[in-house]
């Protein structure tokens, strides 16, 4: 007897989008197997965040397919993707500042069905979960930056998600938030999430991925394990050279 | 902008949360007040209410009623426009759906309780294609539109000779009692809406949907990635509001006796009750009641004193009085976002900034 093959999470087959002529995400490809780390890396304006909208489907991508769990998604909004089993967080934090950090975490299960009582006790776990068990019936606008990161991150956990998009999860965050973070997306990844983490904070994705891809002006430049792709020149000079020169640097 | 030169830069870091928590902690336990008082204080004033048509003259027995007709139709509004941040110019249009189902019914012998429920279903099925066609539209679209829609109205009632056209239909109600037993009907009628639309308001705040529409007004977009039906949950707060507005509607058609396509989709009544949620309070059940009694006796003070400076032989016109209601709507808009009730609560502001 043969172990069945898992399908991958998320599948993504040469997915482009383009801004007025210009072209953020250029034929990107990747695979995510359920419960890996996938890190997302690049310069700035390298297409990172248009990716993650593009499989999350805040974009209709221009061609290309975008496969949840083997359901194609692209082009049905982000509804079908989160139905499908995935969600995702911003490069901002973006909660919802005037209602508590309990009822932040009620949004995302407002049409599932189980009852509130149920959804409560959930999110009243995942608030613990990430230390804010005190702030449960605070205002989301009186957390501070990296608290909120933290209430977005678990808000994207409450449907059980089968994958999770971060986009820079430790961006303007303190150290040990950063590691409260780190620790925490560990811990649900050893329970089988599987995640994708858009990083600039190379030693701490390092630590956390099996496997990282590189972007840089639209195209994957590399894609393997974390030492394979540090030691990948044509990443030393997507970072150390040209950078994102010429491109992406509007406004 | 900062832009990443090396593969281990993390130096951008703030240690900002962990030095201002305890700030923030004392400066959310401020100064409450206890539990008993919220409930002790309804129970008060709604003992009050129910006395005042003994208490009051005829006149101010009118006005009350009017104050609680602003209040059923404010905490209708209040849900999509407060808790949902879209503001809603056409309120008169489900307003006038329920004078005008309660007036046409009238003629055929239906009397205001009979009349109140078709008000309500008529009031709540236009509302349905209003939603479908404005609800997809963002911000000044959405206002814009519902602003037309009340013109819209009048144009097509005043061209429906079975709603009577441009001269209007007529009500009869039964005078037996005399003029005070008719006012005071229609004042527990409409404080009966207001009991039924603050229970509503109070319900659908602390519920699901209440937080659904406050994550619409506050980032939309977030909430439509988060898996949120937007538009099925705007319509519902839409659908909701519009139901009293018909429930209010249908009394008013009784209350004035004459009802004729200006007056019932009146564009300044849309204006008032967006007024009454401002300068009450946005998206609270309390909001509307405090705004309804705020707005209401201001006009008619406005009135009367615009009256008075005239024998002083100043010409003001009156409307004048609007003025000075469009200028207190711009000083709470600035100044007092959250409305009179928002003085009275907790501060739920942003303590840190990000
Ligand atoms: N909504 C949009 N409209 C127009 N241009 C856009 C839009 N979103 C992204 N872009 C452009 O697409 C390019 C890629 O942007 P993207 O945000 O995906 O980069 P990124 O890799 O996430 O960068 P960063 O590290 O700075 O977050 C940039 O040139 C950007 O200006
Ligand atoms: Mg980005």
């Amino acid at each position: 007897m043969t172990a069945p093959v898992a399908a991958p999470v998320i599948e993504v087959d040469t997915i482009a989008k383009s801004f007025a002529g210009l072209t953020a995400v250029d034929g990107v490809s990747f695979a995510v197997e359920p419960g890996s780390v996938v890190g997302l890396i690049g310069p700035n304006g390298s297409g990172k965040t248009t990716t993650l909208n593009l499989v999350n489907g805040v974009h209709a991508p221009e061609r290309g397919t975008v496969r949840v769990a083997g359901r194609e998604v692209q082009g049905r909004g982000s509804r079908a993707v989160v139905e499908a089993g995935v969600t995702r967080t911003f490069q901002n934090a973006r909660v919802f500042s005037t209602v508590t950090a309990l009822e932040n975490l009620m949004v995302p299960v407002l049409h599932r069905p189980g009852g509130r009582r149920h959804w409560q006790r959930r999110a009243e776990e995942l608030l613990a979960f990430v230390g804010l068990a005190a702030h449960r019936d605070t205002p989301a606008s009186e957390l501070s930056g990296g608290q909120q990161k933290l209430l977005e991150f678990v808000r994207a956990l409450v449907t059980d998600p089968h994958a999770v998009l971060m986009d820079e999860p430790f961006a303007g965050v303190h150290p040990s938030v950063k590691e409260v973070m780190r620790a925490r997306i560990a811990d649900r990844n050893t329970e089988g999430t599987a995640f994708v983490i858009v990083s600039h904070e190379i030693p701490d994705l390092m630590r956390l991925c099996s496997r990282v891809i590189c972007m840089c002006e639209g195209r994957v430049i590399a894609d393997g394990t974390p030492a394979e792709v540090v030691a990948e020149p044509r990443v030393v000079e997507a970072y150390l050279g040209r950078g994102p020169a010429g491109r992406g640097e509007r406004g | 902008m900062a832009r990443d030169t090396t593969l281990g830069d993390i130096s951008q870091d703030l240690p900002q949360d962990t030095a201002l928590a305890p700030a923030v902690a004392s400066a959310a336990a401020g100064r409450r007040v206890p539990r008993w008082v919220g409930p002790a204080a309804t129970v008060a004033v709604l003992a009050c209410l129910l006395f005042m048509p003994q208490a009051l003259g005829l006149g101010g027995l009118t006005t009350a009623t009017t104050v609680l007709m602003y209040a059923v139709v404010a905490l209708g509004w209040n849900l999509l426009g407060g808790a949902g941040g879209y503001l809603n110019f056409g309120m008169a249009v489900f307003f006038g759906a329920g004078v005008y189902t309660a007036a046409a019914l009238n003629a055929l012998g239906w009397g205001l309780w009979a009349g109140l429920v078709p008000a309500v279903v008529v009031a709540t099925l236009i509302a349905v294609p209003v939603g479908l066609v404005t609800l997809r539209l963002r911000g000044y679209f959405f206002a814009i539109f519902t602003l037309v829609l009340t013109f819209l109205a009048q144009i097509v009632v005043r061209n429906s000779p079975w709603l009577g056209g441009a001269e209007g239909l007529y009500t009869t109600v039964d005078t037996t009692g005399g003029p005070r037993a008719l006012a005071a009907t229609f004042y527990y009628a409409l404080l009966g809406l207001v009991v039924l639309a603050a229970a509503v308001a109070f319900l659908v705040e602390h519920s699901t949907l209440g937080h659904a529409l406050r994550a619409i007004r506050e980032d939309e977009d977030a909430a439509v990635v988060l898996g949120v039906r937007t538009v099925g949950v705007k319509m519902r707060a839409l659908l909701i509001g519009a139901a009293l507005a018909g429930a209010a509607g249908a009394v008013y058609a009784f209350l004035t006796g004459y009802v004729e396509p200006n007056g019932a989709f009146d564009v300044s009544f849309s204006l008032d009750i967006v007024l009454v949620c401002v300068i009450g309070g946005l998206g609270t059940w309390r909001g509307p009641l405090i705004g309804a009694a705020v707005v209401v006796l201001l006009e008619q003070w406005l009135r009367t004193a615009i009256v008075d400076l005239g024998a002083w032989g100043l010409d003001i016109p009156a409307e004048a009085n609007r003025v000075v209601l469009g200028v207190l709507l711009i000083v709470f808009a600035l100044f007092a976002r959250r409305g009179i009730a928002g003085l009275f609560q907790r501060r739920r502001g942003r303590v840190v900034g990000v």
